[in-house]
């Protein structure tokens, strides 16, 4: 494991314990970071806003 | 295992003439005077790994392809590469594509291309000088985190765009409240009104104007068709407008045509004429003037213009009381032209006056306008008419035109009556229609209602967005601190490791000394930055510099570097260059040596080059090389000597030697004195450091055959005897002919083109003979005293050996010998200097 993975999988396991973020943007987070698009401004604030929809109108999820 | 064969250099730094430092994917000892060139090859390997030479690229207004080319290169071009041990020899040169090599070069170029395995002495306390941020920047290239990096930038590129949008969304929240208290004329509150608040506001105003209070704001639009019913009797309010506005401007003309201006007129024409008539034989004012003057200033009692006799004061009192005539009537004129003027001018603004009561009334309809039009008419061509008699110069001008004109504008002249019977017509015409005053505060309540209902529903859509924004916000703040939150935690942990391994490189390099406890800590603030401490006797977690000593400072820096450098072959393990250019300078010698033992026993795995000024340190270095068993996989090469136009002089003596032989069966005595000279300074030098000559000390250490030969001849003769004897011939010989270098070898006399060749050849001989008295071929290594018994001079290995005075010459003992004499301690401090040393002392002192 490199110690950019390492680095990674530990800020994943920082989201999943964060109850302050919703699930849904957790799980766009972490695909984003599959897609390579963790570097990318615009498709985390989507990500964000889609987050915060799907937990609008399910505040569980 | 890739590793360097050779490294060229020609008309590069200190480097002129082509040289090759040879590696042979061995690690390198280099010894060299300050100023020796010894750098020259260290920027020589980093400009063909990176392009650059940093200590050129970092000092402002300095570039290594500006100044890295040799001052007296001209139009010759620099040459810089470096040759693989592999076996296609691969030579990567400064212009070398990396495309082009093989993927373990590819990769060990790569590698290199960053300076994280050069250290240099300037660079040393780098380190541990700089500030948190800085030291985390000397770091940043160690780390692999580029991808992080990018991925954390991103995240706070999305964080600050989310709380920038949140930002947005509260000033127009705020300005909406804003705006809304306003309307309702509430107090400004950063609140928003509440519904009972916007209720009771909106129903006092309506109230107000005799409609229907509400009840909730989402009556609003009930309100606003009741207030719109209340406004349709009032249809287009338009007329009034206009009807007010002409009843306005009729008014305005009625004050604008003055008689005023025309009785003036009138009386100043008439008492200018009166006073004109009164003086009809008036002279001249300045022959009044000046005749008085005459007259009482010279005395006179005649006429100045008859010369008949004349009582003076009499004729004086005349003058003057002409004067004053004269004087009036001018001033009466004035005042004509004046009353002549503004009459003119009043009715002028008349007649515009009236055109623009003729534009304003085309706006009435023609009911409205009743006789408006056919007054306007023939006040206009009154006005004008008396404008034509106006026009004359004030003496032409008959009083009775004026008066006619003056009764046609006058007071209770039918034009002033006509203005106000038609102002008063149109200002009842405006009382009998709907008030636009009523309905204009209609209006207004109704616009106000308008702006309230619209900003009562966009506030509404305001908060939600405000809490929409706030709320995507945190989450990018969370996911920023998160993320840096991760970095932070797996760079400590790195650090931590580093930290161990520094600790542990300083605390070998300074054992039993109550330091250590080095600690890389990254920074909680910021967004890199790293803090190093240290432990200093009962002092934990103290900035180093508080209380470290230089040298330990320099050792320090050291250990951070070698960490580092450890560090950074875990991750490309196939890179295993290490270059320490001249780092010691504070270190005392129980240290150097230290550090010389760690290196060979840390980093033997690393080819290494290492640089030094330090003679002593030098010979520590390659004695522990035997001792450590490493002798095979180090060259020590020593730079005798350096000159701006050639360089650093690296040959080796043994190969010098091979090329007199070569010369001397065809060579010209120029060139066979000149070898030979050369291999004579090299062998003076290296007995300078071994038998410890007493020279005379000169600027830069640069001792030359003429200082070196002398204490070299005396010392041997009178200390060593054993070797004088042996090589008696060849010094005498030597003593003799050592100036022949100079003459022919040095310079190209011109008388020395004359000097046989066979005396340069007998010159080269005893040199030959001399490296042979004092070089072992097998050790390749020139002999030293040996530390017992004293007066021995002997090579390493003991195959040259020249006994002391009345002694048996003793071959200088095996390791098995000694691991036997110290009943196996040896054999379990191989790299202990501190026992060895002890040692070799303990048996001087027997020897004694």
């Amino acid at each position: 494991m490199t110690i950019e993975e390492r680095i990674v999988a530990r800020f994943m396991e920082k989201l999943a314990g964060d109850e302050s973020i919703p699930r849904e943007t957790v799980r766009r987070i972490e695909a984003l970071w599959k897609q390579g698009q963790l570097k990318n401004a615009d498709a985390i604030l989507n990500a964000i806003k889609q987050g915060e929809n799907a937990h609008g109108e399910n505040p569980t999820s | 295992m890739v590793r360097i064969r050779r490294l060229d250099v020609r008309g590069f730094r200190g480097v002129r003439q082509e040289r090759s430092l040879l590696f042979d994917g061995k690690s390198v000892l280099l010894f060299g005077e300050n100023g020796s060139g010894k750098s020259s090859f260290v920027d020589a390997l980093e400009k063909v790994f990176a392009g650059r030479v940093s200590t050129l690229e970092r000092v402002q207004g300095l570039s290594s392809d500006r100044h890295g080319p040799h001052i007296r290169n001209g139009d010759n071009p620099t040459r810089v590469q470096v040759i693989f041990g592999d076996a296609a020899s691969t030579v990567v040169a400064t212009d070398t594509s990396p495309d082009i090599l093989p993927v373990p070069i590819k990769d060990y170029v790569q590698s290199a291309h960053e300076n994280l395995y050069i250290l240099r002495r300037r660079q040393v306390l780098d380190f541990i000088d700089s500030r948190p941020q800085e030291r985390y920047a000397l770091l940043r290239p160690f780390l692999p985190l580029l991808g992080i990096e990018e991925m954390e930038s991103a995240l706070r590129v999305a964080r600050d765009r989310a709380q920038a949008v949140a930002s947005d969304a509260t000033s127009t929240f705020g300005r909406l409240v804003s705006h809304l208290r306003r309307d309702l004329t509430l107090p400004q509150s950063n609140e928003p009104p509440t519904d009972e608040e916007v209720v009771a506001a909106v129903s006092h105003r309506l109230e107000e104007l005799k409609q229907p209070a509400i009840s909730s704001p989402e009556a609003f639009e009930g309100a606003l068709e009741s207030l719109d019913a209340a406004l349709a009797p009032f249809g287009d309010l338009s007329r009034q407008s206009h009807i007010a506005g002409a009843a306005r401007v009729l008014g305005e003309l009625r004050e604008a045509v003055s008689v005023n201006a025309i009785q003036e007129l009138s009386s100043a024409l008439q008492a200018m004429r009166a006073k004109e008539a009164e003086e009809a034989r008036v002279f001249y004012e300045a022959v009044l003037e000046q005749g008085a003057l005459w007259i009482e200033e010279e005395g006179r009692n005649t006429c100045p213009l008859c010369e008949q006799r004349i009582t003076p004061e009499t004729t004086m009192a005349k003058a003057r009381e002409r004067l004053t005539a004269m004087r009036q009537l001018l001033e009466l004129r004035r005042r004509a032209r004046t009353a002549h003027s503004q009459a003119q001018q009043v009715f002028r603004a008349a007649i515009e006056g009236i055109d623009r009561a003729v534009n304003q009334l085309a706006d009435l309809t023609a009911e409205d306008r009743g006789n408006c039009d056919d007054l306007l008419r023939r006040v206009k061509a009154t006005l004008v008419e008396g404008l034509a008699t106006l026009s004359m110069e004030p003496r032409d001008l008959s009083i009775e035109a004026i008066d006619k004109a003056r009764e046609a504008v006058g007071t209770d002249a039918a034009l002033r009556q006509g203005f106000a019977a038609e102002q008063q017509r149109l200002q009842e015409l405006l009382q009998s229609l709907p008030s636009p005053q009523v309905a204009k505060t209609l209006v207004s309540v109704r616009d106000s209602i308008g702006r309230v209902k619209e900003a009562w529903v966009e506030l509404g859509t305001a908060r939600g967005r405000v809490t929409e924004a706030e709320a995507e916000a945190l989450v990018a703040a969370r996911l920023h601190e998160d993320a840096q939150a991760a970095r932070k935690e797996e760079v400590q942990r790195i650090f931590d490791e580093l930290s161990q391994d520094i600790n542990g490189l300083y605390t070998s390099l300074h054992p039993d000394e109550n330091h250590g406890g080095i600690r890389l800590e990254v920074r909680d603030v910021g967004q890199g930055s790293a803090n190093l401490k240290a432990t200093f006797y009962d002092r934990q977690d103290e900035d180093p510099r508080a209380y470290y000593s230089d040298a330990h400072l320099d050792t320090l820096g050291l250990s951070v570097f070698l960490a580092l450098r450890r560090w950074y072959r875990k991750q490309r393990p196939g890179f295993d260059l290490l270059v320490l250019d001249d780092v010691l300078t504070s270190v005392d010698v129980h240290h150097a040596v230290r550090l010389s033992e760690l290196l060979l026993r840390e980093f033997k795995d690393y080819q290494i080059l290492v640089t030094t000024h330090d003679r002593i340190w030098f010979e520590h270095l390659r004695d522990i090389q035997a001792r450590c068993r490493v002798t095979n996989s180090f060259i020590n090469k020593v730079i005798h000597r350096w000159s701006i136009d050639e360089g650093p002089d690296i040959r080796e003596p043994e190969d010098e030697r091979t090329e007199i032989d070569r010369l001397i069966a065809d060579g010209s005595a120029h060139d066979i004195a000149a070898t030979a000279g050369r291999l004579l300074e090299h062998v003076l030098q290296e007995m300078r450091y071994s038998l410890r000559l007493s020279v005379k000390a000169k600027r830069g250490e640069q001792y030359e055959l003429g200082d070196l030969w002398p204490a070299f001849y005396a010392t041997v003769k009178n200390n060593y005897p054993t070797l004088y004897q042996a090589g008696r011939k060849i010094l005498e010989a030597l003593d003799v002919r050592w100036p022949v270098r100079n003459w022919i070898g040095a310079h190209r006399n011109q008388w020395a083109q004359n000097v046989p060749r066979t005396n340069a050849i007998e010159f080269a001989v005893a040199v030959k003979d001399l490296f042979d008295l004092l070089f072992c071929s097998s050790c390749r290594r020139f002999v030293a005293p040996s530390a017992t018994p004293l007066g021995q001079v002997a090579c390493r290995y003991g195959d040259k050996v020249y006994a002391a005075a009345g002694k048996h010459a003793i071959r200088p003992k095996t390791r098995a010998d000694l691991v036997k004499e110290t009943q196996g301690a040896l054999r379990d401090a191989k790299l202990d200097s501190g026992l060895y040393l002890a040692w070799k002392r303990s048996e001087a002192g027997r020897e004694r």
